[in-house]
């Protein structure tokens, strides 16, 4: 990642202070993020709904 | 004679309410069980003695005059310090909170009190239930009784050590990832998640939403029994069913978990196989079942989990991250660049989780997993602590929400508890322990306890 988008990302969080303070640690969170992302099962089915439910269980 | 403090929950309940024990006498050797063993393990962040032993003179009193509320009554129960106890900090085990004084007890704290059990003292945790084992925190982290050189599982380690050790028989923990049922399984006892929202959270600090439960960690599957029917709020009786085995009850074994999914150790794949033996002898009937795989589990609770906790500690991480042990403030920072997009996929995905442990209830009364895929490792081994903590079956029902309980299975080459893990269906908890009982009293594991006093 390159320094400008890592500011954007960092900037965007709200962690300029803490990634002044922990530089690696905010670094390894971003890292672990994009690990994350590639093993998060994603659903192209529209009407799959999220759990906790949005709307009342169907009886 | 048994001393007090050997005794489990039950056991001393009888002694109490036939006048056998008086409170009192359980307390105190309790507390001298702690003087003398805790200074090893570092399971208590504070006593509350003074109260504990005020309280315990009252509950002589009122036995004496009128009898026993309940079983409860006269009992020491351990509180792990995310949990409101009236009058004194819970602080979390971290600086963040060092000065939080809790106002009131929490619900869950509330009905034991008023079930008679006194409180000898809060319990050490990992940081905010996610962060640990820490050095670097207000107060050292638990260790484990079978071996002080090993960790006691979390984050709920206080907990469990404590109750190993017979400090007390039955504590309070916390399960948002497996916090309950991961101390239980590597310090040799019984933990228990309840259904999802069956337990009141209020005045637990929370870890994240959807997933927290709150648990009882005891030494035998009858004292999980009875805690839950004072922490559920006595809808009902939970030990009714205890007695009748496993013969009859149709088990899904779910193999893949441990053995392709996340091969576990050798030992405690042989203690699963093993246990499944014992359960088919009793008269339980063995299927395989396959699940999807854990991996899926793993990555949506991580999702879910790092997102509600990220929301919890916002202010806090962009504020004064300083106050924070380096591993935790390293496990929420994630939660933060989580997209939201991506919190939909996994509550989305969450939905065809809980349709697939459904089906599978459909065919079969209970589950059989592993728990933990490794034996507890070295404390000061932080690569393997690492690795090792996410090799586990349990997340599974904290996204679900069914209910959970692991017991001892046996024990390692190293001298270390191997464990196991059963599941039923949602709200059939007198069931679920039914089925653990029967294991338990067709093994020997409940009576060893660990080598604190070789």
């Amino acid at each position: 990642m390159d320094d400008a988008t890592l500011a954007a990302l960092i900037r965007a969080a709200g962690l300029e202070e803490t990634a002044r303070q922990f530089p690696d640690d905010v670094r390894d969170a971003l890292a672990t993020v994009a690990r994350q992302r590639a093993n998060l099962p994603r659903s192209s089915d529209p009407t799959l709904e999220p759990t906790p439910a949005y709307q009342a269980p169907r009886r | 004679m048994t001393a007090p403090h050997q005794l489990t929950l039950a056991e001393a309940g009888a002694r109490i309410a036939d006048g056998r024990l008086s409170p009192v006498e359980l307390l105190e050797d309790c507390l001298a069980r702690i003087a003398a063993v805790d200074p090893r393990l570092n399971a208590f962040v504070r006593l509350t003695e003074d109260e504990a032993r005020a309280d315990a003179r009252a509950a002589e009193a009122e036995i004496r005059r009128s009898g026993p509320r309940s079983p409860l009554h006269g009992i020491p129960v351990g509180i792990k310090d995310i949990i409101d106890l009236a009058g004194h900090p819970t602080t979390c085990h971290s600086r963040q909170l060092l000065d939080h004084r809790a106002e009131g007890d929490a619900q869950v704290v509330a009905l034991l009190r008023a079930a008679g059990a006194v409180f000898p003292g809060k319990l050490s945790t990992h940081e905010f239930a996610i962060g640990g084992p820490a050095f670097d925190l207000p107060f050292p982290p638990a260790r484990n009784p079978w071996n002080p050189a090993h960790h006691p599982g979390g984050s709920s380690s206080g907990s469990g050590a404590a109750v190993a050790a017979r400090m007390m028989p039955a504590a309070l923990g916390t399960d948002t990832g497996g916090s309950v049922r991961h101390p239980a399984s590597h310090c040799g006892i019984v933990g228990l998640k309840p259904t999802y929202g069956l337990v009141s959270r209020e005045g637990v600090f929370p870890l994240a939403f959807s997933l927290d439960h709150v648990g009882p960690l005891t030494r035998t599957v009858r004292d999980a029994a009875l805690m839950l029917n004072v922490m559920s709020g006595g809808r009902e009786d939970y030990a009714r069913d205890l007695g009748k085995g496993v013969k009859g009850l149709r088990i899904g074994f779910v193999r893949h978990f441990h053995e392709t999914d996340m091969p576990a150790d050798p030992e405690m794949t042989a203690a699963l196989e093993t246990a499944a033996k014992v359960l088919e002898a009793e008269g339980a009937t063995l299927h395989n079942v396959t699940l999807p795989p854990l991996s899926e589990f793993a990555a949506v609770n991580r999702t879910v989990l790092q997102s509600e906790a990220a929301a919890v500690h916002e202010e806090w991480l962009r504020t004064r991250p300083e106050l924070y042990a380096g591993v935790t403030r390293r496990r929420l920072l994630p939660g933060l660049f989580i997209p939201a997009v991506d919190l939909m996929h996994a509550a989305r995905h969450r939905t065809r989780l809980i349709a697939a442990v459904e089906a599978a209830f459909a065919k079969v009364d209970l589950l059989l997993t592993a728990s933990s895929m490794d034996p507890a490792c070295r404390i000061d081994d932080t690569e393997t602590v690492e690795r090792t903590y996410p090799r586990q079956a349990r997340t599974p029902f904290n996204l679900t929400g069914h209910p959970a309980v692991t017991v001892m299975a046996g024990l390692s080459s190293g001298g270390l508890p191997l464990s196991l893990q059963l599941a039923s269906p949602s709200g059939t908890e007198a069931l679920l322990l039914r089925a653990a009982e029967g294991y338990e009293r067709a093994t020997p594991w409940k009576d060893k306890a660990p080598p604190l006093d070789d």
